[in-house]
């Protein structure tokens, strides 16, 4: 019994410690973003890198997820003979939650898990090393032009997402399954809000781009410098970003609409 | 401390757990000359370049650079002293999405505000002296291992260096790569004024070129002087090492418990 509770108090104090670290970690690479304003093609290079990069896998993702999403909706909202505001359900499940939280997920997976291998692999090559001792301070010439890449990455790529899944619910719900294109679009128009349902949606991916991107890079940084170090930190970059984007969406959602 | 020292290493302290690096070490490298620090494998001489350029604090103890005691100083006076080091790694370390070209350029381009033509005059220059101007727009994928550890060479002597360490420059090069490198840290040490540290169990090679050696062992200089003066040592540490012969002061075997008890104790 003894024995559980000190290897769940060690545990512990070892998650305090991390946490910690990278707190510190951020500090410093918050630090060095000033100096990217004189250099900003380090940030133009990470955001083809981290952003272009990761259009493919939205696009096709948002067009397959708003087409199934309509093909779902249709047949439900048929049953009540409701299926004229197929347009303003789309829309709103994409932009508020689906946009968001699927484009997080897909970007971990995409352009987390491919930053913390990079920054890992710098390190257990020496790179990071041979550049401390040529007075190049890594955090701020390798780190932070890719955190600033990432977060501002994440919220273009979730408004891409919306708007191809919107796209792509519009050509099964109109072209497939004959909902009106009018009414499609004008209650589309007519109940999405821009402050409410946009602006929010906007926001929540800021937040998850900041999550993601920090533990993507703290844990390329903070990997130990084998091999099996970086396979296990690119990991688990992707698993925490995902019970971070999830865990942060519902406390935003609680937060944004919880009160209506 | 000698009048002329450029880096003078006082009472040492350095252990990774139960593992000592220095206990109580003292180095002085004088300015000029290329010394040599040698010692058995996992003696922690890699650690003791890393404790100079001031990537590992030691625990106690001075590493005087040029007047400065590196562990006192801040991030920004550190930075400033690094940028007159220069570090050849074990690795080569290279950028491995940058060309050749880039990655010699890239101290000078982080450091100078210099045009790209004089940067690429610099560049050209160095790969000249190291012979691989050739390979300038070559990636380090392409490169052997001996190429990568020149052009690393040349990338560490980029903003031409007050003090150069090289660490373990001839493991496992072929033995025309080995004399080019031996040639190359002799005549870069020389032509450029530079002081060289050379880190490295190659007796051989490095007694060759080198002015004076640090013998060091469990955390101490067991024996130290000109190659001459250490080839004649009495020192069994010293004999062991420079004559490799198996038995001595240094042990082949790591730390175990009997051997008899761990074969056995399972049997009984």
């Amino acid at each position: 019994m003894i024995e559980a509770i000190r290897l769940t108090g060690e545990a512990a104090l070892r998650v305090l410690a991390r946490l910690g670290r990278a707190t510190l970690f951020i500090s410093q690479v918050i630090a060095g973003l000033p100096m990217l304003l004189r250099r900003f093609s380090l940030v133009v290079t990470q955001l083809y890198e981290v952003g272009v990069l990761s259009i493919a896998i939205i696009v096709i993702s948002a067009l397959a997820v708003g087409m199934v999403l309509s093909l779902q909706m249709f047949y439900t909202l048929r049953d009540f003979g409701s299926e004229q505001i197929l347009g303003q359900v789309v829309a709103l499940s994409l932009v508020r939650e689906l946009g968001p939280v699927l484009a997080g997920l897909l970007f971990a997976g995409r352009a987390g898990s491919a930053l913390t291998a990079e920054i890992g692999l710098m390190k257990a090559t020496e790179q990071l090393s041979s550049m401390e001792m040529m007075a190049v301070d890594p955090i701020k010439r390798v780190v932070a032009p890719r955190f600033l890449a990432g977060v501002l990455s994440m919220p273009l790529l979730a408004a891409m997402f919306s708007a191809v899944g919107i796209l792509g619910g519009y050509l099964v719900g109109v072209g497939l399954l004959g909902v009106d294109s009018g009414a499609f679009w004008s209650l589309m128009q007519a109940n999405v809000d821009f402050y409410d349902d946009i602006l929010n949606g906007i926001l929540k991916s800021v937040v998850f781009g900041i999550i993601i991107t920090w533990i993507a890079v703290f844990e390329g940084y903070d990997a130990k410098p084998t091999a099996e170090g970086v396979s296990r930190a690119t990991m688990r970059t992707v698993v925490h970003s995902a019970f971070a984007v999830l865990a942060f969406d519902f406390i935003l959602t609680a937060l944004m609409f919880g009160g209506r | 401390m000698s009048s002329d020292s450029i880096l003078t290493i006082k009472n040492l302290q350095f252990s990774y757990g139960a593992r000592i690096i220095a206990d109580g070490m003292d180095i002085d490298i004088e300015r000029g000359k290329i010394t040599t620090i040698m010692g058995p494998s996992g003696t922690g001489k890699t650690t003791l370049l890393r404790m100079i350029g001031g990537q590992v604090r030691p625990h106690a103890g001075e590493v005087r650079y040029e007047g400065k005691n590196i562990p006192d100083l801040n991030k920004d006076a550190l930075l400033a002293a690094r940028k007159s080091m220069g570090l050849l790694f074990q690795a080569s370390a290279l950028f491995t999405g940058l060309s050749v070209f880039d990655n010699v350029a890239f101290p000078i381009r982080e450091h100078t505000q210099l045009s790209e033509q004089m940067v690429s005059h610099l560049v050209l220059s160095k790969l000249e002296a190291v012979g691989l101007r050739g390979a300038a727009e070559l990636m380090p994928g392409e490169l052997s291992g001996g190429m990568a550890r020149r052009v690393a060479l040349a990338r560490a002597i980029a903003l031409d260096p007050r003090l150069m360490m090289y660490d373990e420059p001839f493991v496992g090069q072929d033995p025309i790569t080995m004399s080019v490198i031996t040639r190359l840290i002799k005549l870069l040490n020389d032509s450029l004024g530079m002081t060289s540290i050379i880190v490295s169990h190659d007796v051989h090679d490095a007694m060759a070129i080198s002015d004076f050696v640090y013998l060091i062992a469990e955390g101490k200089v067991i024996a130290s002087g000109t190659p001459e003066e250490l080839r004649q040592s009495e020192s069994p540490w010293a004999r062991q090492f420079l004559r490799a012969e198996p038995d001595g002061p240094v042990s082949f075997q790591y730390p175990a418990t009997d051997y008899q008890t761990d074969l056995f104790a399972s049997v009984e």
